[in-house]
């Protein structure tokens, strides 16, 4: 991911920040700055909440990491990886990693909370990515 | 070296990574007895950072869990110093992605710290004399480390991870710093060169010459300075690079084991370095009654200590209702096991 893609998410990468249409109400994450319903570009920042439910998940047992950090970005990830979709509120979905726990202990419907973790190194020398995963609650 | 204008804790946050190493898994690997090590060590097991943790992680953590407790507009933070010796960037400084985390305004003064393991306090009293001067109407401050340690080196029994910072201002505090001072002086008892990936030590001598004289020393001076007996706090609390050390200091200081326990716990933890003593101030704090009196006394390698005089204020009450913050305990209770090759697995970073 380039430098300046990286930089214009962190606001929803760390701090899971939508935008909302104040005309119809719709809520974008990430943020979108004109309304895919109806055009207006009145949309304003709209905090999601940081515990959702998992929708559906899978587990995946093949490292997406490159340990001879051959490539640019290095995924950042405990492994096997349990990636989910989580409705954060009504309408509104992420998908992310849920960490620190086995895949076994995972049903559609258990309840999660946002926490801060690395997701990329772009190889040796270059930038640090940070952003959510979840975990169970507990 | 402090004024008389009244300043202090406003709230606390502290953060231990989710992993435990036990001391026999260690000592298996080491080739070494494990009830020997334990019993020398005063240490059962210590925390390992997720491979998806560092420094600027816990810091954040620490940091929501601190603000959480406080219904404070982030945008008045006008400071934010991080001390640690492990921060994941060599330049471009760990306090800058805890802004961004916490949603600061960027109308604000950043900095990193480094003091070894002392680096935690040297943010603190940065951050208290920024509010005292008022330079800041609150300054967000402390330390996090994901703590390095060479393969079959005795630190890998404690090196651990895991950090506490403190929200510090003059309304609403807490816990008022009544008192800061320090004793500093060139001892070479613990470094690490630049580029080198874990640190050196001169064993033996990092005990009587570098951790006592420094505790001990700047503990005094803070009585001294106070007028203040021993038996005048309620709780002390001391960096803990392993338990043996925190309790002899403890000792030859005259504490009892009243006053010294709940600051203790490297036991179960490790040493998290720059999140020692201040973890187990948050522990204390946890706990502490309002007209508590808190001594807490630092030690970073290189060598120096800062020492501090905390009473506990009648807010405590206030931001302890209803709180569903995690505090120390559920972080010492919620823990999982690995063995010596997963923590080499999560440790990438660590061991290459
Ligand atoms: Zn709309």
């Amino acid at each position: 991911m380039a430098i300046p893609r990286y930089w214009r998410n962190t606001q929803h990468y760390y701090n899971l920040i939508g935008s909302k249409c104040k005309k119809c109400g719709r809520v974008y994450f990430p943020q979108r700055s004109v309304c895919a319903d109806d055009d207006s570009a009145e949309l304003e920042e709209h905090p999601l909440s940081r515990e959702g439910k998992i929708l559906t998940f899978t587990v995946l047992r093949t490292s997406l990491s490159d340990p001879s950090k051959e490539n640019t970005d290095v995924i950042v990830s405990e492994m096997p990886l349990v990636l989910a979709i989580i409705e954060l509120e009504k309408g509104v979905n992420v998908t992310a990693p849920i960490i620190e726990c086995e895949p076994e202990d995972i049903k559609i419907g258990s309840k999660v909370e946002a926490v801060f973790r690395k997701i990329m190194e772009k190889g040796e020398k270059g930038i640090l990515g940070y952003s959510y995963k979840f975990r169970l609650m507990r | 070296m402090t004024n008389n204008i009244k300043a202090g804790i406003v709230s606390y946050g502290c953060y231990i990574p989710r992993y435990r190493i036990k001391t026999e898994e260690i000592a298996k690997i080491q080739g070494q007895d494990a009830e020997a090590v334990k019993k020398s060590l005063v240490l059962q097991e210590k925390s390992v950072p997720g491979i998806d943790e560092d420094t600027i992680t816990i810091s954040v953590e620490a940091a929501r869990n601190c603000l959480r407790k406080t219904n404070l507009d982030p945008g008045r933070i006008d400071a934010i110093y991080i001390g640690s010796e492990s921060h994941p960037y060599a330049v471009k400084p760990t306090g800058t992605v805890v802004a961004k985390a916490i949603n600061a305004d960027p109308r604000l003064t950043v900095a990193d710290f480094e003091f070894a393991c002392k680096a935690g306090t040297a943010a603190v009293q940065a951050g208290l004399a920024m509010v005292k001067a008022d330079m800041a109407e609150y300054s967000l401050c402390g330390g996090s480390d994901t703590a390095q340690a060479a393969p079959g080196d005795p630190l890998e029994y404690t090196a651990a991870a895991g950090g506490a910072l403190f929200l510090l201002g003059k309304n609403n505090v807490i816990a008022e710093i009544k008192h800061t001072c320090s004793y500093t002086t060139d001892t070479p008892d613990f470094w690490r060169r630049k580029h080198q990936k874990y640190p050196s030590h001169g064993g033996l001598f990092t005990g009587e010459p570098a951790y006592f004289k420094h505790i001990v020393s700047s503990t005094k001076l803070l009585l001294k300075e106070t007028g203040m007996k021993v038996s005048d706090f309620n709780y002390a609390v001391f960096h803990q690079p392993n338990g043996k050390f925190y309790l002899r200091a403890a000792k030859l200081l005259g504490f009892s084991e009243e006053q010294y326990k709940d600051g203790l716990l490297c036991p179960l933890i490790g040493n998290t370095y720059s999140g020692a003593s201040l973890i187990g101030l948050c522990n204390v704090l946890d706990k502490a009654k309002p007209g508590d009196k808190i001594l807490l006394t630092s030690y970073g390698s290189g060598a120096g200590s800062d020492s501090f005089y905390l009473e506990v204020a009648d807010a405590i009450e206030e931001l302890r209702k209803g709180c569903k913050v995690p505090d120390v305990k559920h972080y010492l209770e919620n823990k999982k096991y690995v063995t010596y090759s997963e923590m080499v697995k999560l440790g990438r970073e660590l061991h290459g």
